[in-house]
């Protein structure tokens, strides 16, 4: 009888103290409690990846056990190769430092420019909140209307861009390359707005840039009448606006064209547009905080109220995951060296 | 139209959400304005900050009080970029970069008040200026920015350009040099057609080129604190005759009393403000070589605390915000970073710039147009309200000051890119400003050349490349724009002229040694141009181009100035007086020898904070510096000591360090700075 009453005793607390074994091993990881997230960012405040990021560290914490603060440092230069330099080399790996830098660089990784220092295959890749769909436009007073029309045209089609390494100056350029058209690029422009009003005022003809952000910066211009539209020719994925619903698939253009060694070289180009303003951190962070990380930035890009926030500020949300950023970079970095050979006019240099 | 227009000011002084009649956006836009002005006053910080930060708040407000809320706050920090302007010779903001040129001078006549009370009027009246103008061009909005092709940004930069030769004033050769050493420094970094990183070393700081605020910190504030030093009294040298209340108002009436000038000026910042990519950095310099260029006796008086030097600038730069909204609203152009900050704000809103904010949405675009008007009284109002105890600053010990200025001025210039490359190129350009300040070079060409490079660039390649030679002869405005340059230079140059009188000076008698210190630095910018020229024969044609341009006959001139230094120095008789014209002038009370004994003493001081940052971080490294500075330098009490370490160590982590999260450098020595950060968090 006292036996029984021992084991009644007994086994509920020896089941306690298992049960709150158990839990207390969940609660190892309250390393981030009352600790400061720091996200590196390589742009200036107030720019694209700035927005994405801010918004982000505005809902992540609360998807981290310990609700930590994260707060945006701006470490700006050299198109972020700055802070990805600083935050693969310097930073200290504890889970505390996040970087923010162009996934372009994982193509110059590969294509072997000496002022990337960041292996992507090293990097502990978070997630990103975006994909990129580069695609042409071109404007109406040019008297043309389709990808086929430009192909055709008998003088080059001006194309605005900013500067060399952008999506304005390579797209046309690897166009030329691949599928023969006669597009002049001109460089200099001050950024998007400023291609945006050469386009209207008549000084280029059109230009390529990230579909995203051309259905909402582009909008008074995709619905203008007359001499004033801006007409998509080409969009790297199908997307349901009106504006390209129909708008051939730059890829399926290429093929056509140029065949699969074409079709290979774009696809090794375009990689990096799979993750866009991806989040990583340095080399040798702890493993459980990568994935303490993971898992809240995957939770964030589900959270209604992040996902409110960023439809209200037009931020277009389309999550990759870490793990598949990882096999994104494994793609780019086997590109052939053949391709290679052909794609380093890009290196801005 | 009218209808639209007063019923946007309903909107915004009666707000359907909040019960009662509680002006509930007035709030938001005096709010604006009170951030707008702080960040004006801080030297390194601007609208821009500002807007990031807030940005987010405006998600969960209506578009009327989101847009007032911004508009106060970009609309004001050309109104106190004033104050350390006059004060201390460090400008606020870079739209008042000019400003220094008199209202320093001023300060240290014992004006500051009058340089204020001017300064504010300018502001108010430029910046009502700047909204008259955007509400009567709705109308014509879009084709007046239409019009304005690559071309016609080419010959507004050279029409910038040109405003070296009025503000050489008397030292044409020196002047065009500096010019061309500005556009050749401007020219560091990708170039913008191939993105080759031309005199970069192989440092990717140097990749986005060499940023502004660090170079105007170095060539204007530290030197004139150095000066300051080496005077060693305060930095008003009279004391204030009539009190400063007095001061003021008689300020505000030079304001009134000059008031074609404002309209000129507010002009001039109407356009510059409207073309995408000239921006605030560019509008204060314009408006001060115009005045230099049309005000009577200009060329004898600028530079050494002239009123209407302050009035130029100060007009300009507020009536810019104004001429910034029109491509903005127009066609969802930013005409400026913060514009393009408000550009994201529209979209939060769901509004889409372009043809429908001039129609449908017309009653934002006019809440817009009151809020600038409305913020700019409210700014100048609270700017006048402290004047009285600011002006007083001017009175205080200098080496009581000068820590706390050079601690600020650090930290301004380290938010350039928040890299030690800031810092870096602080200290070089202090070292060449005040060199340059010394042996009678101009400083404003410099900077000019500096802000005007990339837009010539630019704009010519994207011009030859689009319509080959053409555009020179078929475009009217290119023409017009032409016409007026050709004008404002035969103009500036014949008034200058006629007024020169007599204003040579004795030279200190010469050693009859043929190279002076003066030829010397002289005989180092001559090697540095043929550096620059020498390296860039290496690159392709495109890259190469712009900067030999500019190099070669920028090394001629100098070999010419070179040959006159020495020649001069051979004979030990009079010199021009070249240095008080177009820029602050030289104190020549103190004797040379004591002066480089100073200089050199303050100079020490400066290295000392650059190592210390470098070795410990800038959150040990500044306390460290003032306490030691104010002991041993300054002899202060103990108490005072700390007391203004703590005041400066407040300041630097209650905005820096918790508002705006500046990623501090971690020392070669990085545990204490870290020590401290993990005990004061984050």
């Amino acid at each position: 009888m006292k036996k029984i009453i021992w084991l009644l005793l007994v086994s509920p607390a020896a089941f306690g103290l298992v049960f709150f074994a158990a839990l207390s091993g969940a609660w190892a990881d309250d390393f981030y409690e009352g600790k400061t997230i720091r996200i590196i960012v390589g742009f200036p405040a107030g720019g694209g990846y700035d927005t994405y990021t801010r918004a982000i560290a505005r809902h992540m914490p609360k998807h981290l056990p310990g609700k930590p603060r994260m707060v945006v440092e701006n470490m700006v230069g050299a198109g972020s190769l700055i802070a990805g330099n600083y935050t693969y080399e310097k930073a200290k790996p504890d889970g505390l430092i996040v970087g923010a830098w162009n996934s372009a660089f994982t193509l110059y990784q590969a294509l072997g420019d000496p002022a990337v220092k960041v292996d992507a295959q090293k990097v502990g890749w978070i997630g990103a909140p975006s994909k990129g769909s580069p695609h042409c436009s071109i404007m109406a007073f040019t008297g043309f209307e389709t990808f086929e029309d430009i192909l055709k045209s008998p003088k080059p089609i001006v194309m605005g861009a900013n500067r060399a390494g952008s999506t304005y100056h390579d797209l046309p350029k690897l166009l030329n390359v691949i599928v023969g058209t006669k597009f002049d690029v001109i460089t200099g422009y001050g950024g998007t707005a400023d291609i945006r009003l050469a386009m209207q005022r008549k000084e280029v003809d059109g230009a390529c840039w990230g579909w995203e952000s051309a259905r909402v910066t582009g909008r008074a211009l995709l619905d203008a009448k007359g001499e004033d539209r801006l007409i998509p020719i080409l969009n790297h994925k199908r997307w349901e606006d009106a504006d390209v619903r129909n708008v051939p698939l730059t890829r399926d253009v290429i093929g056509e064209k140029g065949g699969e060694a074409a079709v290979q070289l774009y696809n090794a180009w375009s990689g990096h547009y799979e993750f866009q303003r991806p989040l990583a951190v340095p080399p040798g962070t702890p493993k459980e905080r990568l994935q303490l990380l993971r898992k809240a930035f995957a939770h964030t890009m589900e959270d209604s109220e992040f996902l409110a926030e960023a439809k209200k500020a037009k931020l277009d949300i389309v999550y990759t995951s870490g793990q598949e950023i990882e096999e994104i970079v494994q793609n780019i970095l086997g590109i052939p060296g053949s391709a290679k050979e052909k794609l380093r006019f890009l290196i801005p240099k | 139209m009218l209808e639209a227009a007063v019923g946007a000011l309903d909107n915004l002084s009666s707000c359907p959400c909040v019960v009662g009649i509680f002006p509930a956006r007035l709030v938001f836009l005096f709010f604006g304005v009170l951030v707008g002005l702080s960040l004006g006053a801080i030297p390194g910080l601007g609208g821009i900050v500002g807007l990031a930060i807030l940005l987010p708040f405006t998600f969960a407000l209506d578009p009327y009080a989101a847009f007032a809320m911004m508009i106060g706050l970009i609309s004001v920090t050309s109104t106190s970029d004033t104050i350390p302007s006059v004060l201390f010779g460090v400008p606020g903001t870079v739209a008042s970069q000019a400003t220094i040129l008199d209202g320093h001078p001023m300060a240290k006549k014992g004006e500051a008040g009058r340089a204020f009370g001017a300064a504010y009027t300018a502001s108010l009246l430029g910046g009502l200026f700047g909204a008259l103008v955007l509400a009567l061009s709705i109308p014509i909005l879009r084709p007046v920015v239409l019009a304005f092709g690559s071309p016609e940004f080419f010959m507004m930069g050279l029409l910038g350009i040109s405003m070296v030769a009025v503000l050489s004033g008397g030292a044409p050769v020196k002047g065009l040099i500096a010019g061309a050493a500005g556009l050749t420094i401007g020219m560091i970094g990708a170039d913008p057609q191939a993105a080759f990183p031309r005199w970069a070393f192989d440092a990717l700081y140097l990749w986005d080129g060499i940023p502004l605020v660090p170079v105007t910190l170095g060539v204007f504030a530290i030197p004139e604190i150095v000066d300051l030093a080496v005077k060693g009294t305060r930095i008003a040298d009279v004391p204030q005759g009539k009190t400063t209340t007095r001061g003021v108002l008689s300020g505000i009436s030079d304001g009134f009393r000059h008031w074609f000038l404002v309209l000129r000026c507010s002009t001039i910042g109407v356009w510059v403000g409207a073309v995408p990519g000239m921006g605030a950095s560019v509008v204060d310099w314009f408006a001060y070589g115009h005045a230099v260029q049309t005000e009577k006796g200009a060329s004898d008086s600028f530079g050494k605390g002239d009123v209407r030097g302050v009035i130029a600038p100060e007009s300009a730069n507020n009536a810019k915000e104004g001429g910034g909204l029109i491509p903005t609203i127009a066609f969802g152009v930013p005409g400026s970073a913060s514009m393009a900050l408000l550009l994201a704000a529209f979209l939060i809103q769901g509004l889409v710039p372009g043809p429908d904010m001039l129609t449908k949405h017309l009653d934002i675009t006019y809440t817009m147009i009151w809020s600038l008007a409305l913020a700019n009284i409210m700014g100048t109002a609270i700017c006048l309200a402290f004047t009285p105890q600011l002006a007083k600053v001017a009175m205080v010990r200098i080496h009581l000051l000068a820590p706390l200025v050079i601690a600020i001025i650090f930290l301004a210039a380290f938010q350039a890119s928040t890299n030690f490359g800031d810092l870096i190129t602080l200290m070089s350009f202090s070292s060449l400003g005040w060199l340059m300040k010394r042996f009678g070079w101009p400083r404003p060409p410099l900077i000019l050349g500096l802000v005007l490079s990339g837009i010539l660039e630019r704009y010519l390649f994207i011009s030859v490349r689009r319509y080959g030679l053409v555009w020179l002869v078929d475009r009217p405005l290119v023409l017009a724009i032409a016409l007026i340059t050709i004008i404002s230079v035969w103009y500036g140059l014949r008034r200058s002229r006629h007024e020169r009188k007599s204003r040579r000076i004795e030279a200190p008698a010469s050693s009859g040694l043929k190279l002076t210190p003066s030829a010397l630095f002289t005989l180092v910018i001559f090697l540095l141009f043929s550096f620059a020229v020498f390296t860039a024969s290496g690159w392709s044609y495109q890259t190469r181009m712009f900067p030999w341009a500019i190099g070669i006959p920028a090394m001629s001139l100098s070999l010419v100035q070179f040959g006159i230094e020495i020649w001069r120095a051979r004979r030990p008789t009079t010199i021009e007086d070249t240095t008080g014209i177009m820029d602050l002038p030289v104190d020549r009370s103190v004797p040379v020898s004591l002066v480089i004994h100073r200089a050199a003493n303050m100079f020490g001081w400066l290295f000392g904070l650059f190592a210390a940052v470098w070795l410990v971080g800038f959150l040990i490294a500044v306390p460290l510096f003032m306490v030691l500075y104010l002991t041993f330098q300054a002899q202060e009490k103990w108490w005072v000591t700390l007391a203004s370490t703590a005041c400066v160590m407040l300041f630097v982590l209650g905005v820096f360090h918790y508002v705006i999260h500046v990623p501090w450098l971690e020392g070669a020595i990085a545990w204490p700075q870290e020590m401290l950060i993990g005990w004061i968090g984050r």
